[in-house]
Protein backbone atom coordinates (compact mmCIF):
# COMPACT_ATOMS: atom_id res chain seq x y z
CA UNK A 1 0.00 0.00 0.00
CA UNK A 2 0.97 3.51 -0.89
CA UNK A 3 2.15 5.88 2.01
CA UNK A 4 -0.21 8.40 2.96
CA UNK A 5 1.74 11.11 1.19
CA UNK A 6 1.10 9.33 -1.86
CA UNK A 7 -2.80 8.83 -0.92
CA UNK A 8 -3.20 12.37 -0.04
CA UNK A 9 -1.46 13.32 -3.81
CA UNK A 10 -3.61 10.80 -5.34
CA UNK A 11 -6.71 12.47 -3.34
CA UNK A 12 -6.03 15.37 -5.11
CA UNK A 13 -5.56 14.18 -8.35
CA UNK A 14 -9.20 12.45 -7.70
CA UNK A 15 -10.94 15.83 -6.57
CA UNK A 16 -9.84 17.29 -10.03
CA UNK A 17 -11.19 14.07 -12.15
CA UNK A 18 -7.66 13.41 -13.10
CA UNK A 19 -7.13 9.94 -11.62
CA UNK A 20 -7.47 6.18 -13.66
CA UNK A 21 -9.94 3.52 -12.76
CA UNK A 22 -6.71 1.79 -11.43
CA UNK A 23 -5.92 4.79 -9.04
CA UNK A 24 -9.49 5.32 -7.69
CA UNK A 25 -9.63 1.37 -7.12
CA UNK A 26 -6.34 1.97 -4.73
CA UNK A 27 -7.67 5.21 -2.82
CA UNK A 28 -11.13 2.74 -2.11
CA UNK A 29 -8.71 -0.40 -1.27
CA UNK A 30 -6.85 2.10 1.14
CA UNK A 31 -9.90 4.04 2.83
CA UNK A 32 -11.62 0.15 3.62
CA UNK A 33 -8.74 -1.05 5.21
CA UNK A 34 -9.23 0.69 8.43
CA UNK A 35 -6.16 2.20 8.47
CA UNK A 36 -6.08 5.38 6.99
CA UNK A 37 -3.97 8.71 8.34
CA UNK A 38 -5.97 10.89 10.94
CA UNK A 39 -5.63 13.76 8.57
CA UNK A 40 -7.35 11.96 5.78
CA UNK A 41 -10.23 10.49 8.08
CA UNK A 42 -12.44 12.86 7.04
CA UNK A 43 -12.70 11.41 3.36
CA UNK A 44 -13.30 8.05 4.97
CA UNK A 45 -17.62 8.75 4.57
CA UNK A 46 -17.49 9.17 0.79
CA UNK A 47 -15.62 6.00 0.58
CA UNK A 48 -17.99 4.10 2.83
CA UNK A 49 -20.65 5.43 0.43
CA UNK A 50 -18.71 4.19 -2.90
CA UNK A 51 -18.30 0.48 -0.80
CA UNK A 52 -21.68 0.40 0.71
CA UNK A 53 -23.60 1.61 -2.76
CA UNK A 54 -21.67 -1.43 -4.89
CA UNK A 55 -23.28 -3.64 -2.31
CA UNK A 56 -26.73 -2.85 -3.32
CA UNK A 57 -28.18 -5.86 -5.53
CA UNK A 58 -31.98 -6.01 -7.13
CA UNK A 59 -34.24 -8.35 -4.63
CA UNK A 60 -34.87 -11.41 -5.97
CA UNK A 61 -38.72 -10.97 -6.54
CA UNK A 62 -40.07 -10.54 -9.88
CA UNK A 63 -42.40 -7.30 -9.44
CA UNK A 64 -44.28 -7.84 -12.89
CA UNK A 65 -44.41 -11.62 -12.31
CA UNK A 66 -46.47 -10.79 -8.81
CA UNK A 67 -48.75 -7.70 -10.34
CA UNK A 68 -49.26 -10.57 -12.97
CA UNK A 69 -50.55 -12.77 -10.44
CA UNK A 70 -52.49 -10.34 -7.97
CA UNK A 71 -53.85 -9.12 -11.65
CA UNK A 72 -55.22 -12.90 -11.89
CA UNK A 73 -56.29 -13.43 -8.58
CA UNK A 74 -58.46 -10.16 -9.23
CA UNK A 75 -59.72 -11.47 -11.95
CA UNK A 76 -61.08 -14.74 -10.64
CA UNK A 77 -62.48 -13.11 -7.68
CA UNK A 78 -64.04 -10.69 -10.51
CA UNK A 79 -65.41 -13.74 -11.81
CA UNK A 80 -66.49 -15.52 -9.63
CA UNK A 81 -68.26 -12.31 -8.15
CA UNK A 82 -69.90 -12.21 -11.78
CA UNK A 83 -70.84 -15.87 -11.13
CA UNK A 84 -72.63 -15.86 -8.12
CA UNK A 85 -74.71 -12.68 -9.36
CA UNK A 86 -75.37 -14.69 -12.50
CA UNK A 87 -76.78 -17.69 -11.16
CA UNK A 88 -78.48 -14.98 -8.49
CA UNK A 89 -80.30 -13.36 -11.32
CA UNK A 90 -80.99 -16.98 -13.10
CA UNK A 91 -83.13 -17.79 -10.39
CA UNK A 92 -85.08 -14.28 -10.17
CA UNK A 93 -86.22 -15.05 -13.45
CA UNK A 94 -88.54 -18.15 -11.34
CA UNK A 95 -90.07 -16.03 -9.63
CA UNK A 96 -93.36 -17.52 -8.54
CA UNK A 97 -96.07 -15.44 -6.38
CA UNK A 98 -98.46 -18.29 -4.20
CA UNK A 99 -100.76 -16.97 -2.17
CA UNK A 100 -98.65 -13.39 -1.99
CA UNK A 101 -95.89 -15.57 -1.19
CA UNK A 102 -92.78 -15.13 -3.55
CA UNK A 103 -91.23 -18.38 -4.32
CA UNK A 104 -87.79 -18.53 -5.82
CA UNK A 105 -87.39 -22.65 -6.38
CA UNK A 106 -89.08 -24.23 -9.32
CA UNK A 107 -89.27 -27.38 -7.36
CA UNK A 108 -91.11 -25.90 -4.44
CA UNK A 109 -93.27 -23.52 -6.62
CA UNK A 110 -94.61 -26.49 -8.75
CA UNK A 111 -95.42 -28.33 -5.53
CA UNK A 112 -97.17 -25.80 -4.39
CA UNK A 113 -98.59 -25.01 -7.81
CA UNK A 114 -99.90 -28.99 -7.57
CA UNK A 115 -101.43 -28.68 -4.30
CA UNK A 116 -103.29 -25.35 -5.28
CA UNK A 117 -104.92 -27.40 -8.38
CA UNK A 118 -105.72 -30.61 -6.58
CA UNK A 119 -107.97 -28.52 -3.90
CA UNK A 120 -109.28 -26.62 -6.76
CA UNK A 121 -109.94 -30.14 -8.49
CA UNK A 122 -111.85 -31.73 -5.15
CA UNK A 123 -113.83 -28.30 -5.14
CA UNK A 124 -115.00 -28.95 -8.48
CA UNK A 125 -115.89 -32.78 -7.69
CA UNK A 126 -118.12 -30.99 -4.66
CA UNK A 127 -120.01 -29.02 -6.90
CA UNK A 128 -120.27 -31.50 -9.26
CA UNK A 129 -121.98 -33.58 -6.89
CA UNK A 130 -124.21 -30.66 -5.56
CA UNK A 131 -125.17 -30.31 -9.15
CA UNK A 132 -126.77 -33.97 -8.95
CA UNK A 133 -129.65 -32.70 -7.28
CA UNK A 134 -130.90 -31.11 -10.22
CA UNK A 135 -131.05 -33.92 -12.42
CA UNK A 136 -133.87 -34.93 -10.42
CA UNK A 137 -136.01 -32.22 -11.64
CA UNK A 138 -136.83 -34.08 -15.05
CA UNK A 139 -137.87 -37.06 -12.85
CA UNK A 140 -140.20 -34.54 -10.41
CA UNK A 141 -142.21 -33.37 -13.85
CA UNK A 142 -142.97 -37.06 -14.80
CA UNK A 143 -143.89 -37.62 -11.57
CA UNK A 144 -146.41 -34.69 -11.28
CA UNK A 145 -147.32 -35.48 -14.51
CA UNK A 146 -148.65 -39.09 -13.69
CA UNK A 147 -150.52 -38.25 -10.77
CA UNK A 148 -152.41 -35.75 -12.13
CA UNK A 149 -153.35 -36.24 -15.53
CA UNK A 150 -155.05 -32.80 -15.73
CA UNK A 151 -151.54 -31.88 -16.39
CA UNK A 152 -150.68 -34.05 -19.30
CA UNK A 153 -150.09 -32.46 -22.29
CA UNK B 1 -39.66 -15.95 -13.63
CA UNK B 2 -41.99 -18.29 -15.38
CA UNK B 3 -42.95 -15.29 -17.45
CA UNK B 4 -39.83 -14.33 -18.07
CA UNK B 5 -38.58 -18.03 -19.02
CA UNK B 6 -41.60 -18.58 -21.22
CA UNK B 7 -41.54 -15.24 -22.94
CA UNK B 8 -37.16 -16.64 -24.06
CA UNK B 9 -38.21 -19.31 -25.02
CA UNK B 10 -40.34 -18.77 -27.13
CA UNK B 11 -38.22 -16.16 -29.08
CA UNK B 12 -35.75 -18.65 -29.22
CA UNK B 13 -37.97 -20.92 -30.92
CA UNK B 14 -39.15 -18.53 -33.43
CA UNK B 15 -35.63 -17.67 -34.21
CA UNK B 16 -34.56 -21.32 -35.26
CA UNK B 17 -37.96 -21.52 -37.29
CA UNK B 18 -36.16 -18.44 -39.34
CA UNK B 19 -33.06 -20.48 -39.85
CA UNK B 20 -31.31 -17.50 -40.05
CA UNK B 21 -29.19 -14.42 -37.91
CA UNK B 22 -26.63 -16.77 -36.65
CA UNK B 23 -24.48 -14.08 -35.21
CA UNK B 24 -27.22 -13.49 -33.21
CA UNK B 25 -26.87 -13.21 -29.36
CA UNK B 26 -28.41 -16.73 -28.13
CA UNK B 27 -30.43 -17.06 -25.06
CA UNK B 28 -27.19 -17.79 -22.78
CA UNK B 29 -24.97 -15.19 -24.18
CA UNK B 30 -27.97 -12.61 -23.77
CA UNK B 31 -28.81 -14.26 -20.13
CA UNK B 32 -24.87 -14.02 -19.19
CA UNK B 33 -24.84 -10.36 -20.05
CA UNK B 34 -28.24 -9.68 -17.93
CA UNK B 35 -26.93 -11.15 -14.92
CA UNK B 36 -23.50 -8.56 -15.29
CA UNK B 37 -26.07 -6.11 -16.37
CA UNK B 38 -28.86 -6.67 -13.71
CA UNK B 39 -27.00 -4.90 -10.42
CA UNK B 40 -25.69 -2.27 -12.35
CA UNK B 41 -28.91 -0.92 -14.06
CA UNK B 42 -30.54 -1.62 -10.73
CA UNK B 43 -28.74 0.50 -8.92
CA UNK B 44 -28.42 3.49 -11.16
CA UNK B 45 -31.69 3.35 -11.93
CA UNK B 46 -32.46 2.87 -7.73
CA UNK B 47 -30.50 6.80 -7.04
CA UNK B 48 -33.11 8.29 -9.73
CA UNK B 49 -36.52 6.99 -9.71
CA UNK B 50 -36.02 6.06 -5.60
CA UNK B 51 -38.52 3.10 -5.42
CA UNK B 52 -36.97 -0.60 -5.45
CA UNK B 53 -40.07 -1.34 -7.49
CA UNK B 54 -39.84 1.52 -10.40
CA UNK B 55 -36.30 0.92 -10.55
CA UNK B 56 -37.01 -3.22 -11.31
CA UNK B 57 -39.50 -1.82 -13.99
CA UNK B 58 -37.07 0.75 -15.61
CA UNK B 59 -34.28 -2.83 -15.36
CA UNK B 60 -36.95 -5.43 -16.98
CA UNK B 61 -37.96 -2.62 -19.75
CA UNK B 62 -34.38 -1.97 -21.00
CA UNK B 63 -33.78 -5.75 -20.98
CA UNK B 64 -36.77 -6.80 -22.75
CA UNK B 65 -35.79 -3.66 -25.16
CA UNK B 66 -32.61 -5.53 -25.74
CA UNK B 67 -33.73 -8.62 -26.40
CA UNK B 68 -35.98 -7.68 -28.78
CA UNK B 69 -33.00 -5.62 -30.52
CA UNK B 70 -30.61 -8.12 -30.12
CA UNK B 71 -30.03 -8.32 -33.99
CA UNK B 72 -28.93 -4.73 -33.85
CA UNK B 73 -26.97 -5.23 -31.14
CA UNK B 74 -23.76 -6.48 -32.92
CA UNK B 75 -23.66 -3.40 -34.32
CA UNK B 76 -23.13 -1.60 -31.01
CA UNK B 77 -19.36 -1.13 -29.99
CA UNK B 78 -20.64 -1.61 -26.30
CA UNK B 79 -23.75 -3.13 -25.58
CA UNK B 80 -23.49 -2.66 -21.69
CA UNK B 81 -22.74 1.63 -22.52
CA UNK B 82 -25.53 0.81 -25.03
CA UNK B 83 -28.34 -0.62 -22.30
CA UNK B 84 -26.98 1.82 -19.46
CA UNK B 85 -27.46 4.56 -21.52
CA UNK B 86 -30.97 3.20 -21.79
CA UNK B 87 -31.37 3.34 -18.39
CA UNK B 88 -30.09 7.00 -18.09
CA UNK B 89 -32.79 8.40 -20.71
CA UNK B 90 -35.85 6.28 -18.72
CA UNK B 91 -34.93 7.76 -15.35
CA UNK B 92 -34.81 10.98 -16.71
CA UNK B 93 -38.14 9.97 -18.29
CA UNK B 94 -39.00 9.52 -14.44
CA UNK B 95 -37.06 12.57 -12.86
CA UNK B 96 -39.44 14.73 -15.34
CA UNK B 97 -42.15 13.08 -14.39
CA UNK B 98 -41.75 13.44 -10.96
CA UNK B 99 -39.81 16.52 -11.14
CA UNK B 100 -42.70 18.39 -8.31
CA UNK B 101 -41.91 15.48 -5.96
CA UNK B 102 -37.96 15.95 -5.32
CA UNK B 103 -37.99 16.30 -1.33
CA UNK B 104 -40.77 13.61 -1.19
CA UNK B 105 -38.54 11.22 -3.11
CA UNK B 106 -35.36 11.98 -1.04
CA UNK B 107 -37.35 11.12 1.67
CA UNK B 108 -38.13 7.79 -0.27
CA UNK B 109 -34.75 7.20 -1.14
CA UNK B 110 -32.98 7.14 2.72
CA UNK B 111 -36.30 4.41 3.30
CA UNK B 112 -34.83 2.12 0.50
CA UNK B 113 -31.14 2.59 1.85
CA UNK B 114 -32.17 1.85 5.54
CA UNK B 115 -33.92 -1.79 4.13
CA UNK B 116 -30.42 -2.89 2.87
CA UNK B 117 -29.12 -5.70 4.96
CA UNK B 118 -25.25 -5.75 4.82
CA UNK B 119 -24.73 -2.24 5.91
CA UNK B 120 -22.20 -2.03 9.00
CA UNK B 121 -23.84 -0.15 11.81
CA UNK B 122 -20.50 2.33 11.72
CA UNK B 123 -20.51 3.03 8.61
CA UNK B 124 -24.20 3.48 8.18
CA UNK B 125 -24.31 7.20 9.58
CA UNK B 126 -20.62 8.43 7.71
CA UNK B 127 -22.44 6.85 4.19
CA UNK B 128 -25.66 8.36 4.89
CA UNK B 129 -24.67 12.07 5.66
CA UNK B 130 -22.77 11.56 1.72
CA UNK B 131 -25.77 9.99 0.21
CA UNK B 132 -27.79 13.13 1.79
CA UNK B 133 -24.89 15.25 -0.01
CA UNK B 134 -24.60 13.38 -3.22
CA UNK B 135 -28.64 13.64 -3.60
CA UNK B 136 -28.18 17.02 -3.84
CA UNK B 137 -26.06 17.93 -6.95
CA UNK B 138 -27.40 18.71 -10.19
CA UNK B 139 -28.74 14.71 -11.63
CA UNK B 140 -25.91 15.36 -14.47
CA UNK B 141 -23.21 15.28 -11.82
CA UNK B 142 -24.73 12.46 -9.63
CA UNK B 143 -25.03 10.31 -12.93
CA UNK B 144 -21.47 10.81 -13.40
CA UNK B 145 -20.28 10.73 -10.25
CA UNK B 146 -22.18 7.29 -9.66
CA UNK B 147 -20.89 5.62 -12.84
CA UNK B 148 -17.13 6.41 -12.04
CA UNK B 149 -17.23 6.19 -8.50
CA UNK B 150 -19.85 3.31 -8.42
CA UNK B 151 -20.14 1.25 -11.31
CA UNK B 152 -16.24 1.99 -12.27
CA UNK B 153 -16.75 2.94 -15.62
CA UNK B 154 -14.07 4.43 -18.42
CA UNK B 155 -14.83 8.38 -19.25
CA UNK B 156 -15.68 7.66 -22.78
CA UNK B 157 -18.20 4.96 -21.35
CA UNK B 158 -19.84 7.53 -19.20
CA UNK B 159 -19.80 9.92 -22.81
CA UNK B 160 -21.78 7.25 -24.26
CA UNK B 161 -24.46 6.48 -21.49
CA UNK B 162 -24.90 9.98 -20.65
CA UNK B 163 -24.98 11.12 -24.28
CA UNK B 164 -22.21 13.75 -23.38
CA UNK B 165 -18.55 14.43 -24.62
CA UNK B 166 -15.39 13.10 -22.81
CA UNK B 167 -14.46 16.76 -21.41
CA UNK B 168 -18.38 17.23 -20.13
CA UNK B 169 -18.43 14.44 -18.23
CA UNK B 170 -15.15 14.82 -16.61
CA UNK B 171 -16.43 18.31 -15.63
CA UNK B 172 -19.37 16.73 -14.26
CA UNK B 173 -17.20 14.32 -12.50
CA UNK B 174 -14.66 16.52 -10.73
CA UNK B 175 -17.17 19.01 -9.97
CA UNK B 176 -19.70 16.53 -7.77
CA UNK B 177 -16.49 15.16 -6.37
CA UNK B 178 -15.25 18.47 -5.14
CA UNK B 179 -19.07 19.55 -4.00
CA UNK B 180 -19.30 16.77 -1.60
CA UNK B 181 -15.36 17.49 -0.12
CA UNK B 182 -16.73 20.75 0.33
CA UNK B 183 -19.96 19.57 2.48
CA UNK B 184 -17.99 17.33 3.93
CA UNK B 185 -15.69 19.50 5.27
CA UNK B 186 -18.31 21.73 6.45
CA UNK B 187 -20.10 18.85 8.04
CA UNK B 188 -17.12 16.73 9.05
Amino acid sequence: MKNDMDVKNLLEKYFEGDTSTTEERELQAYFASGQVADSLKAYIPLFAFYAEEKQVTPPMRKTRTIRMISWLAAAGIAASIALFVFTRTGQSEYVYIMDGVRLYDQQAALATADSKLQLLAASMQKAKEGMSAFDKIPNAFQQVEDNFPIFKK
Amino acid sequence: MYLHVTFFLHFRHYRKEDNDFTRIMDTTGFNQLMKHLRPKMYRFALAFVRRSDEAEDVVQDVSESLWNRRAELDKVQNIEAYAMNSVKNKCLDSLRATAHRTVELNEAAQTAHEQTPYRMTEQKDMADMVRKLAAQLPVQQQMALRLRDIEGYELNEIATIMDLNEGAVRANLSRARQKIRELLMVNG
